[in-house]
Formats: structure tokens, C-alpha cells, sequence
């Protein structure tokens, strides 16, 4: 079989791929790439099926060496690529020999890396058909570590593509498309109008779990209801002040009020942004059913 | 046997829509309703009263997501409750679950709900609770009894790490942690039972479902 052996890791080191849909009526969230876009097209330039497990390196800082050539990708936020000290391309395929030490360096402007392998990565703790790693729970591998050896797989679909992808970079500023809801009629107007003009700023203590933004100081507030499911993306208001925008690794339920759901295609840019990005809403009536 | 007030249907984003059901029968019936109707792609997550109907696989695009959220709002208006046959014990499995009776809350929530240790253990241990629904963490198991009508207040200062299988009250809840984690619930006991197997079938219990608890020593 062949193995990543990893030499070092940055802060963070996980094996994802788009998550386990399906299972929150057991309590177990989605989980997945927060960059859902970059990891698919990492696995598309490999050939792989877009859902094989790849790693999100957070911050970059990743060493391996595999014990048989491999075809890898690096995509999502920037970082220099070394195979043997030898600059390698970023967001195109690079064939690591035997043995070479591959090097992802800092991560710029972007806070996520992603390497994906042709065949995908299939170390143990797979559950219900993913290797995601739920950082919430538990649930899937164990985070990535020095010394690790992880198998390779065989989720390809197609042979490996001739093309570039750009870098995911963070923007300076981001906009969420944001739809009102699931009880537009709560939000006050004058909250409705704090949505529409302030903007906020990412907060450090964000993780895989959820996004929090400081400076939307709401001031409505909605009367206590029991804890309910949520959806990906949702933007939670607690008393506290802050918003959390709900990632891969949300909690299934949640007590405190939902103001509304961030549209999924910012949210692959949402995770790449580091705190103290200025954040805006651009706010959308619910849909009719 | 359920209310006849309608449910209320809300948009939740692009993707997902919330019915408030008027109360628990109700929110029972509409959940084994959906789960045994083919609503392929749309999963069904009930708390204590909405149920989240929610295409999470995001690989299905949005405007396939909102066809089918549009076709199954459709049917759920139309559907009558009152004629919605009631979720009973038997449409879920039944489950026994072993109960060290050692929890440091004992005295507490035996005092809150009236009566002594050993006839609150009697008395949890008697009956089947059943599964209302799932949430806060995977595998655990909101449970009800219809005797269980006194509220059992949540510890002031949550404890930071809960034991694995530990079994505790809090509301009008029942509920088994499948692993640790900080909690505020009243701790009575704990069991050994896998209540999630991470290595395989996942939650052992379901919405619906009966869970048997039963004292050893």
C-alpha cells in the first residue's frame, strides 16, 4: 500500500473531504472542506472523484514524504511549494517522487491549503462513507500529525488533468449574501437596517465550527425558543452581541435565534478570510415556497 | 390524536425549510409521516416542536434543492394532520440499557421530583422513555415518559466534562451522553451501553424508538 508519511505539521492538519450529509437527525453535523471549491478542484485536476479526502493544512507549514511517486495538487490559499527544496507549482499537478520531501510553506492571503493526492487519502476512522474529521465531535481521523502514515486510495474517476487553478485568495473585504430567515418578522427594523448598513469584522476565536463576527450590535430580542435544528450557513444572534456563522462543523441544533442563512458560495471565501476582516451583509427577503 | 392547528411552513435559507408544529403527538406523527414517504435527498430533523427539512448534500445545486423544498411544502399543505395516524411505541425498536444508579445528582433530582433514591431508581427503571428526537451532540437522545411531568432544573455551574454514558435529567428530559463533553444536566447514573458507534451503525437510537433502562449493582 502506498503511504504520506507526514514529517511536520502547521497548526492544523485535517483530512477532509465534503462531508457526511445525511445524518443530522442522528445528531452528527456535515462536516467537510470549509473551502468546499478549492478542495474539488484540487481533486479535479487530479482526476480524482470531486469528494476524495485531501488535507486542509490551516496556515500552511505542512512536510511529507511519500513512499511511492504521487501526483499531488496544492490549491485554496497560496503558499510556496518545494518538492526537495525545489520550487513546485501551485494549483497545477506535481508529481512527488519516492521519498522526496514534499514542503507547503506559509500560507498568504488565505488561511487554507489544501493537498489533495490522485486516489485520495483513506487513513483510519472513516464513518457513514467519509474521512472528514469532525472537529466538534470526534467523529472521523484523528487530526494529522507528525509521524503519521496515511494510505493512499483509488477514488479516481478520470485521468489527471492538463490545467492551472488560481489561488483561493481573501478578499479585503467581504460581502455575505445572506437570505432573512427562518422568522424574518423578529429582526426589529431598526436591526433590519443595522444588517443592511454596518459592517463587521471576523473575530479570532473562529474556528471550523463557526465564523464569529464582532461590530453588528443587534438590538431585538427575540423571545426564548427551544433548541432546533440548523442548517449550514446559518448566522446565529446570542445575547452576547456577536453573529456566528455556522461552517462544516456546526452543532446540529441550536438554541439561541437564527437571523438568517448565508448563501453557500460565500462561504468557501468566508473560511479563507483571517480575523480582522471587514464584513458586510447584502440581505435577501426568504424565498416563497 | 394530533392538534388540529396547521403546521407553519418558514423558508430557512436557500436550501431548507422549518415547520413549527403545534406540539409533541403532532411533531411525532409528521416525522414517522415523512420518513416513510420518499422525499429523496430532503433529510428530516425533528427537535421539540419544528423539524427541519434540510438538503445538506451540497453537491445538489440550488435550484434542484428548491424544486423538491417546493413540491414537499406543497404536499405538507395539503396534508391534513388530524388524519395523520399517530407515531406510536411501536413504530420504533425497543432498547435496554444497563444503569448504574451512582450518579453524584441522585439526591438532587430525586428531591426535585419528590420522591426517594430507590423510587426514583424504581420508577425510571420501570417504563420504556421513548426517543423524542436527536441533537446537541451525535447520539444523544431527548427522552420522555408520559409520568415525567415535573421540570428538573439544569445545574447552576455546568460541569466542564461530563463521563461518557452518564444519564441525566434536565426539563422534562431524559437523556444518555454518548461520550464526554461539559453539560449542565443532573447526573443519576451511567451505563456502559455504545449509545453511538463511531465504528459503525452510528446512533443506536432513533426518533420514535423506546429505551428500557434497567438497575445493576
Amino acid at each position: 500500500m502506498r503511504h504520506l508519511e507526514i514529517v511536520r505539521t502547521g497548526p492544523q492538519c485535517l483530512v477532509q473531504d465534503l462531508g457526511r450529509p445525511g445524518l443530522a437527525g442522528q445528531g452528527v453535523t456535515l462536516s467537510g472542506a470549509v473551502d468546499r471549491r478549492s478542495l474539488i478542484q484540487g481533486n479535479r485536476l487530479l482526476g480524482n472523484a470531486p469528494h476524495a479526502p485531501g488535507l486542509e493544512v490551516l496556515l500552511g507549514g505542512l512536510e511529507l514524504q511519500p513512499d511511492a511517486p504521487v501526483l499531488v495538487a496544492v490549491t485554496g490559499a497560496w503558499c510556496p511549494v518545494t518538492v526537495d527544496d525545489t520550487p513546485a507549482a501551485f494549483g497545477t499537478p506535481v508529481l512527488v517522487p519516492s521519498g522526496a520531501v514534499l514542503r507547503l510553506g506559509t500560507a498568504h492571503r488565505g488561511l487554507r491549503t489544501y493537498l489533495t493526492v490522485r486516489g485520495g487519502l483513506e487513513p483510519l476512522g472513516a464513518f457513514a462513507g467519509s474521512w472528514s474529521t469532525d472537529t466538534s465531535s470526534g467523529i472521523g481521523p484523528a487530526q494529522v500529525l507528525a509521524t503519521d502514515r496515511i494510505p493512499l486510495g483509488n477514488q479516481m474517476l478520470d485521468p489527471p488533468e492538463v490545467g492551472a487553478v488560481p489561488p483561493a485568495t481573501a478578499p479585503a473585504e467581504l460581502t455575505l449574501r445572506m437570505t432573512l430567515g427562518p422568522r424574518p418578522a423578529d429582526l426589529s427594523s431598526a436591526d433590519r437596517s443595522t444588517l443592511d448598513r454596518a459592517s463587521g469584522t471576523i473575530a479570532s476565536n473562529s474556528d471550523r465550527i463557526g465564523i464569529r463576527l464582532n461590530g453588528f450590535e443587534l438590538t431585538g430580542k427575540p423571545a426564548g425558543r427551544p433548541s432546533e435544528a440548523m442548517p449550514l450557513g446559518a448566522v446565529q444572534a446570542p445575547p452576547s452581541g456577536e453573529l456566528i456563522v455556522f461552517l462544516a462543523d456546526h452543532p446540529t441544533t441550536g438554541g439561541y435565534p437564527v437571523i438568517g442563512v448565508v448563501d453557500a458560495r460565500d462561504l468557501d471565501d468566508l473560511a479563507q478570510c483571517p480575523p480582522g476582516t471587514p464584513v458586510r451583509f447584502a440581505v435577501r427577503p426568504p424565498p416563497a415556497h | 390524536m394530533t392538534g388540529d392547528q396547521p403546521l407553519t411552513l418558514r423558508p430557512y435559507g436557500a436550501r431548507a425549510l422549518l415547520a413549527e408544529v403545534p406540539d409533541a403527538p403532532t411533531r411525532r406523527a409528521l416525522t414517522a409521516w415523512l420518513e416513510s414517504t420518499e422525499h429523496s435527498g430532503v433529510d428530516i430533523v425533528p427537535a421539540e416542536s419544528t423539524v427541519l427539512l434540510d438538503v445538506s448534500d451540497m453537491s445538489v445545486d440550488e435550484s434542484t434543492a428548491q424544486q423538491a423544498l417546493r413540491r414537499l411544502s406543497a404536499q405538507l399543505r395539503d396534508l391534513d394532520l388530524t388524519t395523520l395516524p399517530p407515531a406510536t411505541a411501536s413504530s420504533g425498536s425497543l432498547h435496554t440499557i444497563d444503569v448504574r444508579y451512582d450518579g453524584p445528582d441522585l439526591t438532587t433530582v430525586a428531591e426535585q421530583l419528590a420522591m426517594s433514591t430507590d423510587a426514583l431508581i424504581r420508577w425510571h427503571a420501570s417504563t420504556p422513555w421513548t426517543v423524542e428526537f436527536l441533537g446537541f451532540m451525535p447520539g444523544f437522545g431527548y427522552l420522555t415518559r408520559a409520568d415525567h411531568n415535573r421540570e428538573v432544573d439544569r445545574r447552576h455551574s455546568p460541569r466542564s466534562a461530563i463521563p461518557t454514558g452518564s444519564v441525566g435529567f434536565a426539563g422534562s428530559y431524559c437523556g444518555v451522553y454518548p461520550r464526554s463533553s461539559p453539560g449542565g444536566w443532573q447526573l443519576v447514573g451511567h451505563t456502559e451501553h455504545v449509545m453511538f458507534d463511531v465504528h459503525g451503525t452510528g446512533a443506536t437510537a432513533a426518533p420514535n424508538d423506546r429505551i428500557t433502562f434497567q438497575a445493576v449493582r
